[in-house]
């Protein structure tokens, strides 16, 4: 019974860090219906800085402070240069392009850090046992982040007018124009957004992952999974979907082989595109198919 | 009669290139050149998938692999003939290509590219920790292919053999563009709903284009195999099925000639960046992209 507990509870930890990168796609889908395939890199970048300036002596939490900022500007440099010029955003080409970015990122980040995994070192905090399970401190320090940010994304999303302005363009583009909102600028607050959330996931994540040049690919993808568990355009299922997600693998792991654990994310995937692409929320209506 | 002729004279000049290109280039040349060919087999497919469908698969490589799994599987384990092991590999890879195709053709936009990215990933797991597939070492010991007594085995000789298999490819190729089917695509491609209007049955099309890149990538899958002789899981990573992109990517989109020519590109790319920083062998495709990606960004 521990045994379960234990699992479960570690893959709360990793969830979380999904569900984070999740909300970073749902974010940008939900305003551009662009599926960004840098929002794992955005993550990967933020470990490595962070880890990069713990080395040169800088305190941990001050690092943390210094890097989230940092990428959030890389998340939006990367929107205006290679995204904002694009006239007609095909599916086609939003894929063809992310995924350009997302690699040339890739490429910066081994030419600056080379090939190895580095681990930024755990925030501060005991570790505890909790009726027979141990809780790492960077375990809930994940899971209390994640609440954090979490709550204030949707926070965001859902009452402010900036927030409501941003899914007025997903809506409709034309009539938000109409009613005095940017596009542009729309799209630019959404790649903040998940700039934000993925630099967050890095940060955090980092201790309990190890970050490298290519940890953002798979965090990446599973992030996805998440965010499609909610049809690309719910943010509290996205969230949920990364919990579940990382639960899931860890019971696959603990009680299976733990070499299947990477196919349990995309087993899930392709079920869900199957049952109900539109997303397991009951409540989505608007048509995506 | 004569226009036939005439639009025959690109292939024509192909299969004389083919032919007289191992006699004049040095055998490290005519290597990238075989890599090239295969590659390019694959490529023409996922531009047509591409070109034709309006439909990107992130996962092709998944293709290449069950081709190439089958096909090392079928000649080491089963002792089947070649050329019969290749016809059911192929088969093999279209057939994974319709299941999954079936029932994720129906929907639009990204969801084919995401749900073959998963394929990707779940197939390369597999063989991974299959112990039939010889986990993370592979298959060993694919021979080279020998008809007739004719051993196919330098680069040279290999590159003959491809030959008519990558003009026959392509020409097949670019009559299904010209064809019915392909202006039809077409049409689908500048408006669905005016399309399936006129009574064009978009899903069946799709499925069709996207079994058939499939099988390209199957066959080139086969050539791999034999070629390299060792099927491990390289053979299905996401590294391969983004370097396929990028060939059709920088060959140009709706052309089929262009995968060719991609093709050749990348892989002087790749050779030519493996000489100058071997430093970074294992990150050398991801070089490799950097460059390319700056002429995805024009397009």
């Amino acid at each position: 019974m521990s045994d379960l507990l234990q699992l479960v509870f570690a893959g709360l930890a990793h969830g979380a860090v999904y569900g984070l990168v999740a909300m970073g796609f749902v974010a940008v889908f939900s305003v551009r219906e662009i599926v960004n395939l840098v929002q794992g890199e955005y993550a990967a970048l933020a470990g490595l800085s962070a880890i990069s300036a713990v080395g040169a002596g800088v305190p941990l939490l001050a690092a943390v402070l210094l890097v989230v900022p940092l990428v959030v500007a890389v998340a939006v440099l990367l929107e205006r240069v290679a995204i904002a010029p694009v006239r007609r955003m095909t599916p086609l080409v939003s894929i063809i392009l992310t995924l350009g970015l997302s690699t040339a990122v890739k490429a910066a980040m081994l030419l600056v850090w080379g090939p190895q995994a580095q681990r930024l070192p755990p925030f501060p905090g005991a570790d505890v046992v909790v009726g027979g399970v141990s809780v790492r401190a960077q375990e809930l320090w994940v899971l209390g982040v994640t609440a954090v940010v979490g709550y204030g994304v949707i926070r965001f999303y859902e009452y402010t007018l900036l927030g409501k302005a941003l899914r007025a363009c997903a809506e409709h583009p034309v009539a938000a124009r109409l009613v005095g909102i940017s596009p542009r600028r729309a799209t630019m607050v959404a790649f903040m957004v998940a700039g934000l959330v993925g630099a967050v996931a890095g940060v955090v994540g980092s201790p309990i992952y190890l970050s490298s040049w290519d940890s953002g690919l798979t965090l990446g993808l599973k992030g996805f999974v998440a965010a499609t568990l909610g049809g690309l355009v719910s943010l509290r299922t996205a969230v949920v979907g990364g919990l579940s997600l990382g639960v899931l693998e860890n019971l696959v792991a603990g009680y299976g082989s733990s070499g299947y654990r990477d196919a349990v994310a995309f087993v899930v995937l392709l079920l869900v595109l199957l049952v109900r692409p539109r997303g397991l929320n009951l409540r989505s209506s608007g048509a995506r198919v | 009669m004569s226009t036939r002729l005439r639009s025959l004279g690109p292939f024509a000049l192909l299969t004389a290139l083919l032919v007289a290109f191992p006699l004049v280039a040095p055998e490290n040349l005519v290597n990238s050149a075989v890599y090239a060919a295969i590659y390019g087999l694959a490529a023409i497919g996922l531009s047509l998938l591409m070109g034709l469908a309006g439909q990107v698969s992130l996962g092709h490589a998944a293709f290449f692999a069950v081709g190439a799994y089958a096909q090392a599987l079928l000649v080491t384990k089963a002792g089947m003939p070649i050329a019969v092991a290749a016809l059911v590999s192929v088969a093999a890879a279209m057939l994974v290509a319709l299941l999954v195709g079936l029932p994720l053709l129906r929907l639009r936009g990204h969801f084919l590219a995401l749900a073959t990215l998963g394929l990707g990933i779940i197939v390369s797991v597999v063989v991974r920790e299959l112990e039939v597939t010889g986990g993370t070492s592979g298959i060993f010991g694919v021979p080279k292919p020998e008809f007739n007594g004719r051993v196919y085995d330098t680069p040279q000789e290999y590159l003959w053999l491809l030959t008519p298999f990558l003009v026959l490819g392509l020409y097949l190729a670019r009559n299904l563009v010209r064809s019915r089917t392909g202006r039809a695509l077409g049409a689908v491609n500048d408006s669905e709903v005016a399309a399936e209007c006129l009574g064009v049955d978009t899903f069946a099309l799709r499925l069709r284009v996207f079994v058939l890149s499939a099988g390209y990538a199957g066959l080139a899958g086969v050539f791999y195999a034999h070629w390299i002789s060792v099927v491990s899981p390289d053979a299905s990573g996401f590294e391969l099925s983004v370097q396929m992109l990028l060939m059709v990517v920088l060959g140009g989109l709706g052309t089929v000639w262009g995968a060719v020519t991609g093709a050749v590109a990348v892989e002087a790319l790749d050779e030519g960046m493996r000489a100058a920083i071997p430093r970074l062998v294992p990150g050398a495709s991801g070089e490799v992209q950097l460059i390319g990606f700056g002429v995805v960004l024009v397009l």
